[in-house]
């Protein structure tokens, strides 16, 4: 058995899946040539008009940060007692999404899954991204953002220093690192295909630029060998980062006293549905992005089903999630805890939270099919359901949470306001222009790494059929 | 930001002045209002033409047409006209800081200050608040001449060193910048000595006439000097006359005293002696004027211990009022259908007190009715001498005539009542004084009308038009500090004087009288009503000197240091009037009452004054608009409160705007489902439905309309409950903003109520009050949350700072949360702002329900800051801006705030607020005059919460350590303790144990609001206790 796996493994065609890893006879020239292609192609007048499309995102993403800073948060829908609501869910969504890139690069690179490599830039840049507009909303939704570095542990002539109790504190550490680690990563995965991009380029211009970035690689022996040792160590400090960053964000929660969020259950069932809504996202885009960019080669159904077995896998640790927590609610006799998810599924906003339930629960459950899991359309909308999901999930913890408490006297609602819905969706379209430029001007696939597996691929022996049954 | 919206010259203030539209046809406009401290007489007036001269101002050719047109046009921009007026406020007001009668030093700097002063250092000045005409003691705290606080006279009989909320609430009407500034004749700009030469003139017809076209219309009062006054205008025109108008009269107090005693006379309810206690529709602990004494001695009888034992209360209503949310047992009832309630009473009364014999009701009660009339009458009859009826001001006299009747046979009078010549010199200020006006007015026989009453335009009932009346009334004059519908209505508007900036006096309703002193120059050039009144005499004495003199004989020794004596204790000693021991004329009573028909079926319409804004006069006051109604906890808006029956009958819900039609006049209102209702009454409450700029809220510079104004729904004749009312839906919404919309405590264990019965059963702590056990019972030990919070050894410092809540005492009255608004300088965000959950008073003043919507039984339960020990909001802020204090505090570092929200949102008790908009920004120079000096004024983006009143501490401290010695117990208020009128709230030291907060932290009735999250507040609450008749149970 095992010798038979190894040498399925070794196909790039497991031997119980039928897809391969790479369609079609590739050596270094076709791959070179048609994975840095999208770069050197004039951009299309597809391209052109989704790129319009975000950049007016980010357009409206600027107004409504603009209009925030002027009025204040007042002009958000946000209350007393609702102090956090679009601003926080957003910012717990979008560090969600991030957590996809550096699982997928870090933690499968370490497992050696080969199915990582063709994916893995795509996803990275993804976390970048997100982690960028993730950031944007813990200084934004400070009062008073201009003093915002107060939070950062200076030496002020006021011997003032944060306060290391506050999880807000430990976010600020967490994201901050975690931004750096991915940056420096994503940097170092993209050095060859940079030099490559520089070797290959047809204008001086563009070989100055892709010079500069590419720090002078050469492809010596020396080069790679620093290289390998350098993404490895990063791989290995990133893997921690993967599960500490939404364990620290879900301690903003969990270690208040407030019923619904004080639950020692939230940090894996945090990183659970960071990996699961990071991967939908990862979905939705590389679903249109191979197909555009022509990348179905190297991205093959044996991707995408992968990954929708992670979609899936990691929906069930949600559900779970959702199960334990209501059941705790209810074991533990607390009466606050219990309202609270009692009024999650009754009270003003159950219609997000049933939205949440079946988008979480129900549709990853489409994913124990073959059929649903390698149907391009139905793992398209299913992703997209998936995001919606875990956005209402977010927004149900903290807003359902803060809007009944403890003294009933105090209970309000929240409503968001055009500018809470502008701030949310002008990340999406900031999120969206920056990957679009990413697409653009640097290979969406690691086109080394992705040239090395085909070397691997090709030095090993046929797939071997294994006969299993009677 | 550009131009403020109300420049005040100040000095060393450069901002301009904005020009006012207004036109400035005489030289003496130039200075605005009057020169203050300058004397009126300017010599010699000169005639203008033949005409004037013969045949009066009338007769002049309009004064516009005299001039070339565009002679009146204000020039645009910063025109030589502008600097003129800048110059003269200026110069005018640069004296603000000294009182009216000080000499005026024109000074720049305040480098020799008055005797006494120390900048920094406020100083307390005895004054008194009127309201209706009776006066609450106060004392004014002012900071180098400004006010900026409002406390009660301990030395005041009434007052005993408590107000109400809208005393509390005054400084933001003295410092309105939307007040009147300009006196106008038919809307055009005119001089104070204009006016005067205008009456002078007109003065010699009068003389002629003996005034017989002249008449006075003004708020009842109960001021000798405007007694005087009155009494000089009568001696020169023998036939003018006076009459009064109030929107909230008390008349029938004295009719039915008048009818029950011979005369009228002012009754007072020593609550504190009674055991048993029935409210007919009285709502006797609403803290104002005349009520504010029966708060405390009510409060004194809540408590379980008291020697005395526990008073009972029975409330008879149709409205839940504060009153009723107190009650022990609660009966709502049609207004109309209290007077029967009464007799049945008195009937049921009558089989075993002899005098009352001969009594019944014109309609015969049913079942529940009955029954709690013969509960009631067991209980009263049982109690003689220590039981009391209290009639409400809503009722009819024959109501007050049998209660007094009641009371006397029950050998009230004397121990739980007495009585006393009335205070106010107008006791018919309703419908009776008001008529014979009316009927004049409509005869044509009125020449002058001089209003010096509130708005009577407005406040007039629907059946009277008022305006059309005034039109034929060739010279009407208004007294107002706003420019309102009155002054629109009549041709001189004379700007008033706020009662803080001018010269008074006030007898409270015991008697007692008080000099009302000014506490600061008029900011805008105001008249007094005394300097009205002494425009129609011949000499021209101002009402300082006229004061004195009328005064002078009451001195036993030598006047001027007496008056100085009066003037600091704000009370003249000697001046409460005799109590005088009326008899009853038994028989007269029993024949008005056999005369008692049974009230007209069908759905009533209930007037009520309202809680807040009154009859409308505090409307502009943005402190009591934006305060939550103590019951309905509405904000910003008046609502037509139906019974929880009537409202599912009629398919209503809260914010659904009907139609409410009584003797064929209609207004719309929103409907307001009310526990505790009366099923067959709709009540509103006037004062609401104007255009009004809404002082203090962001971004509101346009008027807007605020409420409903339910005023034409009003009858003349029946002022208070009409039958007949028709209700329709018209099936919109009406957005309504309140500050609490849950209202129930989803069984939880928060704000706890007990009956005497089961506390005395269990005088020991019962779990949910236990610190030690959790709800349920078990034990705690281990039990409670983990805090990250170090444990702090608090008794290495002097002080160990606690509060404690007695919710027996509370009424819900909401004094407290208007003055800590005074006193820390919170902002007013305004209705929509509330609608979004951003209100800022630190005080939120819990209500609950309990039992079935038809008879709730209701709990306030003041809300703010616990100062936990364990807080669970310090653990969370990244950046240490909320910290505690060695001494217990949990203090807010507005500097450091970077405002996260996380503190809040980690309160358990949600008693923090968030500076969402820039409240405080775009304040006009007088608002900012509002502002006390010693709080902060917090800036967009800081959280912020009750601080204990920290200011007061360390101010106490200061003078506590000059003195080297600690802060003693009753050396130390916080604002809302100290304006409380039950004395529900006590703050101190716990490290004496003798304090009253220690003590109260001892009781038995002690339970911490969710102790079980091991939050250890400081703040702690005694159970409420009720003492319910086992009768009725």
């Amino acid at each position: 058995m095992a010798a038979a796996e190894h040498a399925a493994a070794a196909s790039g065609a497991d031997a119980l899946d039928a897809y391969p890893l790479m369609v079609g006879k590739q050596d270094n020239t076709t791959l070179t040539g048609n994975l840095l292609a999208h770069v050197w192609a004039r951009p299309d007048k597809g391209w052109l008009l989704s790129f319009m499309i975000a950049l007016s995102g980010s357009g409206a993403l600027v107004l409504a940060i603009t209009v925030t800073l002027v009025e204040g948060i007042g002009a958000w829908g946000n209350n007393i007692p609702v102090g956090w609501a679009f601003d926080i869910t957003n910012f717990v969504w979008w560090i969600g999404i991030g957590h996809a890139g550096t699982l997928i690069s870090a933690i499968l690179f370490l497992f050696q899954q080969r199915w990582r490599t063709a994916i893995n830039r795509f996803s990275e840049a993804m976390t970048i991204f997100a982690v960028m507009c993730a950031g944007l909303f813990p200084l934004l939704h400070t009062g008073r953002p201009w003093f915002a570095y107060f939070m950062f542990p200076y030496p002020s002539t006021l011997e003032m220093w944060p306060q290391f109790k506050s999880p807000l504190i430990w976010d600020v550490f967490a994201v901050s690192t975690y931004f750096t680690v991915s940056v420096l990563f994503w940097y170092l995965g993209l050095i060859p295909d940079l030099a490559s991009l520089r070797d290959a380029s047809k204008s001086p211009i563009q070989r100055k630029l892709y010079g500069i970035f590419a720090l002078g690689w050469r492809g010596s022996g020396r080069h790679w060998h620093n290289y390998k040792v350098g993404y490895l160590l990063l791989a290995g400090l990133s893997t921690p980062l993967v599960v500490s960053v939404h364990t620290i964000v879900s301690f903003d929660f969990a270690v208040s006293l407030i019923p619904g969020w004080h639950t020692t259950i939230f940090p894996p069932y945090f990183v659970a549905g960071a990996v699961f809504s990071g991967f939908a996202m990862v979905m939705s885009w590389m679903v249109p992005a191979r197909h555009f960019l022509g990348l179905k080669h190297v991205i093959t159904m044996r991707h995408l089903e992968n990954m929708n077995k992670i979609i899936l896998a990691t929906g069930m640790l949600v559900s779970y999630g959702y199960l334990m927590e209501h059941f705790i609610a209810w074991y533990s006799g607390n009466q606050f805890e219990w309202f609270v998810f009692f009024n999650r599924a009754t009270g003003p906003y159950k219609g997000v939270y049933y939205l949440m339930l079946f988008c979480n629960v129900l549709v990853p459950q489409l994913f124990w099919f073959k059929y649903f899991r390698t149907s391009i359309p139905w793992m398209f909308i299913a992703s997209i359901f998936v995001n919606i999901g875990m956005w209402c999930e977010r927004f149900v913890i903290i807003v359902t949470s803060l809007h009944r408490d403890f003294l009933p006297a105090a209970w309000d609602m929240y409503y968001p306001t055009w500018v809470d819905i502008t701030l949310f969706l002008g990340t999406i379209g900031f999120f969206s222009t920056c990957f679009l430029l990413f697409l653009k001007f640097i290979p969406a696939v690691a086109v080394s790494e992705v040239k090395e597996l085909n070397e691997e691929l090709q030095h090993r022996p046929a797939p071997v059929t294994v006969v299993t049954g009677a | 930001m550009t131009t403020p919206r109300f420049p005040l010259p100040v000095l060393g203030s450069s901002a301009p002045v904005e020009p006012q539209a207004v036109d400035l046809p005489d030289e003496a406009s130039f200075a605005p209002g009057r020169q203050p401290g300058s004397d009126h007489g300017y010599g010699r007036s000169y005639w203008r033409s033949v005409e004037e001269q013969l045949h009066g101002e009338a007769a002049l050719p309009h004064r516009d047409q005299e001039f070339p047109p565009g002679a009146f046009d204000v020039p645009k921009g910063f025109a030589r006209r502008d600097f003129l007026q800048l110059m003269g406020a200026s110069v005018a007001l640069a004296g603000l800081t000294a009182c009216t009668e000080k000499p005026v030093e024109r000074i720049l700097a305040y480098n020799k200050a008055p005797d006494g002063v120390v900048p920094g250092n406020p100083l307390h000045y005895a004054t008194a608040f009127v309201q209706d005409g009776l006066a609450l003691g106060v004392l004014a705290t002012s900071w180098e001449g400004r006010p900026v606080k409002v406390e009660g006279n301990p030395s005041h009989p009434i007052s005993r060193g408590t107000t109400g909320p809208h005393a509390q609430a005054e400084l933001a009407t003295l410092y309105d910048p939307f007040r009147a500034r300009v006196l106008k004749e038919r809307g055009a700009g005119r001089s104070w000595r204009g006016f005067r030469e205008s009456m002078r003139i007109r003065s010699a017809a009068w003389e002629k006439d003996g005034g017989a076209g002249l008449r006075f219309l003004s708020g009842p009062s109960s001021s000798l000097l405007v007694g005087s006054l009155r009494e000089a205008i009568a001696q020169r025109f023998p036939k003018a006359r006076f009459h009064a108008w109030s929107a909230t009269p008390r008349d029938s107090v004295y009719e039915g005293t008048a009818l029950a005693f011979g005369r009228a006379l002012e009754p007072h309810y020593v609550v504190e002696k009674a055991d048993v206690i029935l409210s007919l529709d009285a709502d006797f602990l609403e803290a104002r004027p005349d009520t504010v004494d029966q708060n405390l001695g009510f409060a004194n009888r809540r408590e379980p211990h008291h020697p005395k034992g526990m008073n009972r209360l029975y409330v008879v209503e149709p409205r839940f009022s504060i009153t009723g949310g107190m009650a022990d047992h609660r009966l709502r009832l049609r207004s109309a259908d209290i007077e029967a309630f009464t007799l049945a009473l008195a009937a049921e009364l009558g089989k075993s007190v002899p005098t009352l014999s001969g009594y019944r009701s014109p309609v015969p009660l049913d079942g529940e009715r009955a029954k709690f009339v013969a509960a009631v009458a067991k209980d009263l009859a049982g109690k003689r001498g220590a039981a009391l009826v209290i009639p409400g001001e809503r009722q009819t006299a024959l109501t007050h005539a049998v209660a007094q009747a009641i009371n006397a046979s029950l050998g009230a009078i004397g121990a739980t009542l007495t009585f006393t010549e009335p205070a106010v010199l107008d006791t018919a200020s309703g419908r009776a004084g008001w008529q014979a006006l009316v009927d004049d007015l409509r005869a044509g026989k009125v020449d002058t009308l001089v209003i010096t009453a509130w708005n009577p335009v407005f406040t007039t009932p629907g059946d009277v038009d008022l305006p059309g009346l005034l039109k034929r009334v060739p010279n009407a004059v208004y007294l107002g500090l706003h420019d309102d519908e009155t002054s629109r209505a009549v041709n001189w508007f004379l700007p008033a004087a706020h009662p803080f900036e001018s010269w008074g006096d006030a007898r409270s309703r015991d008697g007692a009288l008080s000099i009302v002193q000014p506490l600061i120059q008029p900011l805008f050039g105001g008249i007094s009503e005394a300097e009205v009144l002494g425009a129609f005499l011949t000499d021209d004495t101002k009402p300082y000197n006229r004061l004195k003199a009328l005064h002078a004989s009451r001195a036993k020794t030598d006047f001027d240091s007496e008056w100085e004596v009066w003037l600091a204790n704000g009370v003249v000693p000697g001046t409460a009037s005799p109590a005088v021991t009326p008899s009853l004329q038994t028989e007269k009573v029993r024949a008005a009452a056999a005369q008692a028909r049974p009230a007209p079926a069908g759905l009533e319409l209930d007037v009520v004054h309202d809680y807040k804004i009154l009859d409308g006069r505090y409307a502009l006051n943005s402190w009591l608009q934006e305060l939550p109604d103590p019951i309905t906890k509405v904000t910003w808006d008046n609502v037509a409160q139906f019974g929880p029956g009537m409202a599912k009958q009629l398919g209503l819900g809260n914010g659904d705007l009907v139609t409410l039609t009584v003797s064929g006049r209609s207004v719309q209102v929103p409907a307001w489902v009310q526990p505790g209702h009366a099923d067959d009454a709709v009540t509103v409450s006037i004062g609401y439905g104007r255009k009004q700029h809404t002082l203090g809220v962001k971004d509101a510079d346009e008027p807007v309309v605020v409420g409903h104004d339910v005023y034409p729904l009003r009858s003349a004749a029946s002022p208070w409950f009409l039958t007949g009312l028709e209700v329709k839906k018209t099936g919109r919404k009406y957005p309504i903003s309140t500050t609490q919309v849950t209202n129930v405590t989803e069984g939880r264990p928060i704000a706890l109520m007990q009956s005497l019965e089961e506390f005395e059963k269990h005088p020991e702590a019962p779990e949910q009050r236990s610190p030690e056990k959790l709800p349920g019972g078990k034990e705690l030990e281990g039990r409670l949350l983990p805090s990250v919070q170090p444990e702090v050894d608090y008794s290495k410092l002097p002080y160990k700072w606690a509060m404690a809540v007695d919710m027996s005492r509370c009424t819900g009255c909401s004094a407290c949360v208007v003055a800590c608004q005074a006193e820390n300088n919170i902002p007013v965000v305004g209705k929509y702002q509330v609608g979004r959950g951003r209100e800022m008073q630190w005080i939120r003043m819990d209500r609950y329900y309990s039992g079935p919507a038809e008879s709730p039984e209701m709990v306030s339960q003041p809300m703010f800051c616990q100062h936990c020990e364990t807080a669970p909001c310090e653990y969370v802020c990244p950046v240490n801006a909320t910290v505690h204090s060695d001494e217990g505090l949990n203090d807010m570092v507005y500097n450091r705030c970077i405002g996260t929200r996380y503190c809040s949102n980690n309160c358990p008790y949600k008693v923090r607020h968030f500076n969402y908009l820039h409240w405080t920004q775009d304040k006009s120079q007088v608002e900012k005059m509002l502002m006390n000096p010693d709080v902060t004024v917090r800036a967009r983006g800081v959280m912020e919460k009750c601080t204990y009143c920290v200011q007061r501490i360390e101010r106490t401290r200061i003078a506590s350590r000059i003195e080297n010695r600690t802060i003693g117990d009753t050396e130390l208020k916080t604002a809302c303790q100290q304006v409380c009128p039950t004395n529900a709230l006590t703050f101190g030291s716990l490290h004496d144990p003798k304090t009253q907060v220690s003590q109260r932290h001892a009781d038995p009735r002690r339970f911490d609001v969710l102790h079980e999250l091991n939050t250890r507040p400081r703040t702690v609450y005694l159970t409420k206790i009720k003492n319910p008749n086992p009768e009725l149970g």
